[in-house]
């Protein structure tokens, strides 16, 4: 295998070479497929869910999961309100995911943009981005969306702008590092030197040799983000009842843990599988693109 | 023709760029004049940082702040540089004023492919219709700078050519819109001998080919020899000495010039030792009213304690030397 890759490494992009790298490494490949996995379920929801995720019945009340006496047709029990547990974990996915990608996505062509000006064209444009950067580092996450959302009230929306808020500033100072390095490079004069724009410079010549990091940082960020997610559901300042979410879930179920613990820890479960998984294969990634880590 | 009646190509006159340094403005260009007649090459010489790169720099308006450029003239083809927009700048740039930068190992866009730096060229400056017309025009470019199996490896990233293909690349495109001037900046320094005489011989080539002119940025005095017709010798930001290339190396108006033909081992010679020029360059900065070569010169005396002009010494040639003519007859 090692050799395949040392004679393809004359005809391949950098991109080809280290998504090779990539897919030599199981710890890696394991966890993106249990990554996929969750992506799947929260897609087909509908149609694998063995329950509506809403229907309550008060005689299913904190019924048990199907090994500790429950039924097949609720497999890992019900809430205070007698909902299938599975059903609603299957849809909870759907919020977890979207609000991580949807978070990390907006925030880094938001962060990339911003990094690339700050960096590439300096002055004053430099000290406003760096200057408004400070400031929100100077908020402790949590805290910062917490009162943002108590501003702007709950629901799904307000989430992902209450989180896009800070977190662009995570991709900002990499690409703006990046992009100070990268400005000195001889092939930055040489473009210049040929008449490329400004934009062209930022977008054409820069922005291909620092992608690599933005994207690496942006998987580990996906993970954060979902926790944050889930800890403002877990405050009751995120997606609004019924709607599942997984921190909700948690949540709902924290005043039945001794009698009901199931309510509570499969939400946990999930939580914890869903963001490990992304973290191993961002690992992976990082040491499959990374220039710095090769060799 | 005479030589009042032909306008040159580029014509530069009283060239100066500043840049701030702790110890005050350093004047790394020093008003510098010069001229690039159609279809000529001028050789511009000089040690490392006495300025010859950054003088064409700021003739392409690539200073960035807080250097500053400032001239008294200067005109391309007609056009007035100093009196153009940045946008109008930018459109020269590339088009009809190319360069080649010094390292072509990294002077490419190591995460884009050749084709599409070649053809980004092109399309920039509307020299090409679409990306078919471009990648043509860019393969036979590749083919022109002798690349061999161009259309094949027109979608290969820099890192897999050699360095003497990556110079060749990055003159092709440098060249992708037939500009009429090229700046060669150390285009051989990169490269060893063989390589270095191949891309010699293929700027020459190209210059009869696209009849362009040439400015060529060495420090290596035997690259001039043989590829320019006027010499432009620069030190510590001024022009030294200028003239007719052959004159001026058989016979150098100026005691650096002089001293870096003696430190050049030459085949002829070999029995001869090698003199190296003492001392060192002086560090940028400010710089008081003297000949700057004064403390390493052979010939000093009381008369070069004072600001020496660039004077003409007759036959089209100038010298910034108190004993002009007694360095190039003695």
């Amino acid at each position: 295998m090692s050799g395949a890759v040392a004679m393809n490494a004359g005809v391949q992009s950098p991109l080809a070479l280290g998504w090779l790298r990539l897919k030599q490494n199981p710890m890696a490949i394991g966890a993106a497929m249990v990554t996929l996995l969750i992506v799947a379920a929260a897609v087909l929801a509908p149609i694998i869910a063995p329950q509506d995720p809403n229907e309550a019945d008060l005689f299913r009340r904190l019924q048990p999961p199907v090994w500790l006496g429950g039924e097949w047709a609720f497999p890992l029990g019900c809430d205070a309100l007698g909902r299938d547990i599975l059903s609603r974990l299957i849809y909870g996915a759907r919020i977890s995911i979207l609000v991580g990608a949807l978070v990390v996505l907006i925030a880094s062509v938001v962060g990339i943009l911003a990094g690339l000006a700050a960096g590439y064209l300096g002055g004053w444009v430099d000290r406003v981005i760096t200057g408004l950067v400070d400031i929100l580092l100077g908020f402790p996450y949590l805290i910062f969306a917490i009162g943002l959302m108590a501003m702007m009230g709950a629901g799904f929306q307000n989430i992902v702008l209450a989180l896009v808020y800070k977190e662009w500033v995570v991709p900002c100072r990499i690409v703006r590092g990046e992009t100070l390095a990268a400005r000195e490079q001889e092939y930055v004069e040489a473009a210049r030197a040929l008449g490329a724009s400004r934009g062209h410079v930022m977008l054409r010549e820069i922005l291909p040799n620092i992608l690599s990091p933005v994207i690496v940082v942006a998987t580990v960020r996906m993970a954060h983000v979902i926790i944050l997610e889930a800890s403002l559901s877990f405050l009751g300042l995120g997606v609004q009842p019924p709607t599942a979410s997984w921190g909700s879930m948690v949540s709902e179920g924290r005043e039945f843990l001794l009698d009901a613990w199931w309510v509570s820890t499969f939400p946990g479960i999930a939580i914890l599988v869903l963001v490990m998984a992304i973290n191993v294969f961002s690992q992976g990634l990082r040491d499959a693109f990374d220039p710095r880590m090769q060799e | 023709m005479t030589d009042a009646s032909r306008t040159p190509l580029l014509e530069v006159r009283g060239l100066t760029t500043i840049f701030p340094t702790r110890a005050g403005p350093a004047r790394v260009v020093d008003d510098v004049s010069f001229h690039v007649d159609e279809g000529e090459c001028l050789g511009v010489v000089g040690e490392s940082g006495s300025g010859k790169s950054i003088t064409f720099l700021s003739v392409l308006g690539l200073v960035r702040p807080p250097g500053k450029v400032s001239a008294e003239r200067m005109m391309f083809a007609g056009q007035d540089l100093l009196a153009l927009g940045e946008r109008a700048r930018r459109a020269i740039r590339g088009r009809d004023i190319a360069i080649t930068m010094q390292d072509a190992l990294t002077a490419l866009n190591p995460a884009l492919t050749v084709a599409t730096q070649i053809t980004e060229v092109m399309l920039a400056h509307d020299r090409a219709g679409s990306m078919d017309e471009a990648r043509a025009a860019a393969v036979e470019m590749m083919r022109l700078v002798g690349i061999p199996a161009a259309a094949k490896r027109l979608d290969d990233y820099p890192h897999q050519f050699s360095g003497g293909m990556r110079q060749r690349i990055m003159i092709a495109t440098a060249l992708a819109c037939r500009p009429r001037l090229l700046i060669a900046d150390e285009p051989t320094t990169a490269l060893d001998v063989t390589i270095q005489a191949q891309v010699l011989e293929l700027i020459a080539e190209l210059r009869r080919e696209l009849r362009m002119s040439v400015v060529l940025i060495t420090h290596d005095l035997g690259v001039v020899v043989e590829q320019a017709d006027r010499i432009m010798v620069m030190y510590a930001g001024q022009v030294v000495e200028e003239g007719a290339a052959r004159e001026v190396i058989e016979d150098a108006a100026h005691p650096y010039t002089a001293g870096l033909l003696a430190s050049m081992p030459s085949l002829d010679t070999l029995d001869r030792p090698i003199h190296p020029i003492r001392g060192q360059a002086p560090m940028p900065g400010p710089m008081p009213p003297l000949c700057r070569f004064l403390d390493r010169c052979e010939r000093t005396t009381e008369a070069c304690r004072k600001s020496v002009p660039l004077q003409p010494i007759g036959g089209g040639r100038a010298s910034r030397c108190v004993w002009a003519e007694e360095v190039a007859h003695g």
